[in-house]
């Protein structure tokens, strides 16, 4: 199904982007996200939460009225999420790293002498790395899917430069990776949430 | 509060409609990352031990082969009709949510006699009929953007099952909420009379506590949408 869809996307993306004299644009981004981890949202558990900050490769194509965005993005917990009451049972330090490959298709709203608003649906495999720290330190090594959606604008800054801002909201959680109740692997990764990420684009064939 | 907003909300679509200068029939479909919250119930409480549903069910360990229970993504399908004002718009519809993949697979247990494996199966479908005011801007007649919020109506069916060697159960719960919503999207103009439209809509809300037989849980209607489709519209002031 996710094989499927991934190769429809990129079909589309291509006959477009071949057929339309579509724009190929690249860059970098920075981004953060709020709650990596989801603990606040685990009912009983009194976390501090895990913040993480990433820094990214982007792919944009944009074909008319549509766009295509990929890329590669690292995300690192700045601050790791901490359970010292034993809410969480036997877990007590969440840091979760992971690579991130989103994949989204949408529509690319130009707005004369703006820039972009674009919004397109898709999702992000994730690469999941870190640790999880019960009774011993649990390595994370996951490889997951997650549907979401991603809104953002594009604003030029000089020529064939943008700045980009963007929403990425994605749900994906992983097999359980360590144990909280001390019997079976119970508790899991859980890459769902909101990104916000701002970053510089390069607009390689902007005048073809 | 919740009396409060449905007659603002009605108020603001009687006004709506007075200044409308043009109506328009969205079709749309589209999905849902995850949808159905945590689908928690009495009995995984007072069996497995599961206090968080789908988001605290899964378990592996003792050498028992299981397969991750993974999110519900939902596909979504809707109709709505809107009336625009200058910069304000109103829209309601039908809009229909069931759940396509994940919600499926297994755990661990031990019911007293051991560890086993236990075969779960969650779903869900719901509609919801959207009362939502917003505002919406136009760009040259190339493109719109609209952002909105308000409430809805919301009635579906979550149910569940759970088996193995030693236990076998099954439920399925029925409710009703009015969970508040928002919206954000954007049009881009095919022509005279139709565009294409995306948008991301959320829902933040739940039935009250729905009991069968010794079992009891709520139908959750949290979570977010995504959906693309084409919009027919009718301006009456341009004529």
């Amino acid at each position: 199904m996710k094989r499927i869809f991934f190769i429809i996307i990129i079909l589309i993306a291509a006959e477009n982007l071949f057929s339309a004299g579509g724009k190929i644009s690249a860059g970098i981004s920075a981004g953060y996200h709020h709650d990596a981890g989801n603990l606040s949202e685990k009912p009983g558990i009194n976390a501090d939460i895990q913040q993480n900050l990433s820094i990214g490769g982007v792919l944009k194509l944009d074909m008319g009225f549509l766009f295509f965005r990929s890329g590669c993005e690292y995300s690192y917990p700045v601050e790791k999420g901490k359970i010292s009451d034993g809410s969480a049972g036997n877990v007590t330090e969440t840091s979760l790293s992971y690579y991130e490959v989103p994949a989204y298709i949408g529509i690319n709203l130009p707005i004369r002498e703006i820039g972009y608003f674009y919004l397109g649906g898709g999702g992000s495999y994730i690469f999941g790395t870190g640790y999880v720290k019960a009774e011993t330190r649990e390595k994370i090594n996951e490889q997951l899917f997650g549907w979401g959606f991603l809104a953002g604008i594009e604003s030029e800054i000089y020529s064939r430069v943008s700045f980009i801002f963007e929403w990425e909201y994605m749900a994906a959680r992983s097999s359980p990776v360590a144990s909280a109740s001390g019997t079976y692997d119970d508790f899991y990764a859980d890459y769902t949430g909101n990104r916000f990420r701002f970053g510089i684009i390069y607009h390689f064939n902007r005048y073809r | 509060m919740k009396k409060g907003i449905y007659t603002i909300l009605i108020l603001l679509a009687a006004l709506a409609d007075i200044y409308a200068s043009e109506i328009a029939v969205i079709f749309k479909g589209g999905y849902a990352p995850e949808m159905g919250g945590s689908m928690q119930s009495g009995w995984q409480a007072e069996q497995l031990g599961v206090y968080d549903g789908i988001n605290d069910i899964n378990r592996s360990g003792s050498g028992i082969s299981v397969s991750t229970i993974e999110s519900p993504v939902g596909v979504v399908a809707g109709a709505e009709m809107r009336l625009t004002g200058d910069a304000v718009y109103f829209k309601s519809g039908i809009d229909y949510l069931n759940i396509f993949s994940g919600g499926k697979g297994s755990t661990v247990n031990d019911f007293g006699s051991g560890d086993e494996k236990v075969d779960v199966t969650y779903s869900q479908w719901h509609l919801y009929l959207p009362v939502v005011f917003g505002i919406i801007i136009e760009f040259w007649d190339e493109a719109r953007i609209f952002a909105g919020g308000g409430a809805a109506f919301a009635y579906g069916t979550y149910s569940n099952s759970f088996e193995s060697a030693s236990a076998e159960h099954s439920a399925s719960f029925t409710g009703y909420g009015i969970p508040l919503m928002a919206e954000l999207g954007c049009e881009y103009i095919l022509g005279e009379h139709s565009a294409l439209c995306c948008g991301i809509t959320y829902l933040h809300g739940r039935s009250d506590v729905i009991e069968t037989g010794s079992d009891y849980a709520r139908v959750d209607f949290t979570g977010y949408n995504f959906t693309a489709g084409i919009i027919f519209y009718y301006d009456f002031q341009a004529e």
